[in-house]
């Protein structure tokens, strides 16, 4: 009767840590709650951006203009998504846009909900 | 003799018939409509969003700020088309065969175009749509990426 009970404890213990780990999100790299916060109007330059944010998806007006599309998990934060051919908008929930002047730095912002 | 073959042939007929006919009844196709966006679509824009685009008034930059990033641009810049894809029927097919079961999607794209003049404000607005996950008209412009 021991026995059944410590194998019942076991089984319910796997089980436990079995449902734990499937139910747990695995990291994502790059994502945090703090991405866009390095982001200000009249200040921040267009080479910190894109040491920060990396290569964006697409470039206007003479890079004046720069795109970069954002996933969001509500535990991690946002994250930025390289685009994909087949299914271009998979996984992105904002498409950020960011407006620098002349002299490259951040003028206009705005994080366009696409999903 | 020869009434013997005829009547084996005519009986032959009507088994392949019999079996092609009980075949036909073993499979079952249906056809649902729907309506919602296809994985991989975009969902901010609608036919509706063409109203926010004034010819000679909204800028290539606010239209960028508004919509976000475009699904086609022209080489120049100067043409962008915003698309999505709704689903807006599923099709299901059973049957009794091995592995007899069978679906798709019935896809139908719209495509906002927007053309910009040489002070970068929207001078033209198309809406194209078709059938299928890609509208024919946008290869005149480059897919983003």
């Amino acid at each position: 009767m021991k026995r059944v009970k410590t194998s019942l404890k076991l089984l319910g213990a796997t089980m436990l840590i079995g449902f734990v780990t499937s139910c747990a999100t695995p990291p994502i790299p790059g994502a945090s709650q703090d991405l866009l916060k390095f982001l200000h109007i009249g200040k921040t330059t267009r080479e910190a951006v894109l040491l920060k944010l990396g290569q964006p998806s697409a470039a206007f007006e003479q890079e004046k203009i720069l795109t970069y599309r954002l996933g969001e998990d509500t535990s991690q934060g946002y994250y930025v998504v390289s685009p994909k051919a087949a299914l271009p908008w998979q996984n992105v929930r904002h498409s950020l846009v960011l407006v620098f002047d002349d002299n490259g730095v951040l003028q206009r912002q705005s994080l366009v909900d696409v999903q | 003799m020869n009434g013997e073959r005829q009547r084996a042939g005519r009986r032959r007929i009507m088994v392949c018939v019999g079996v092609g006919a009980f075949l036909l009844l073993l499979v079952g196709c249906l056809v649902l409509p729907t309506n919602y966006y296809q994985a991989g679509s975009r969902h901010n824009i609608k036919p509706e969003t063409a109203d926010f685009l004034v010819p000679g008034i909204t800028t290539k930059e606010e239209v960028l700020l508004k919509l976000g990033e475009p699904d086609y641009a022209s080489e120049d810049g100067q043409r962008f088309g915003y698309a999505w894809t709704k689903v807006k029927a599923i099709w299901i097919i059973v049957s009794s065969a091995p592995g007899g079961i069978g679906g798709g999607e019935f896809p139908y794209s719209d495509v906002l175009m927007t053309s910009f003049d040489c002070s970068n404000r929207v001078s033209e607005v198309r809406l194209l749509k078709g059938w299928g996950s890609h509208v024919p008209s946008t290869q005149e412009l480059e897919p983003i990426p």
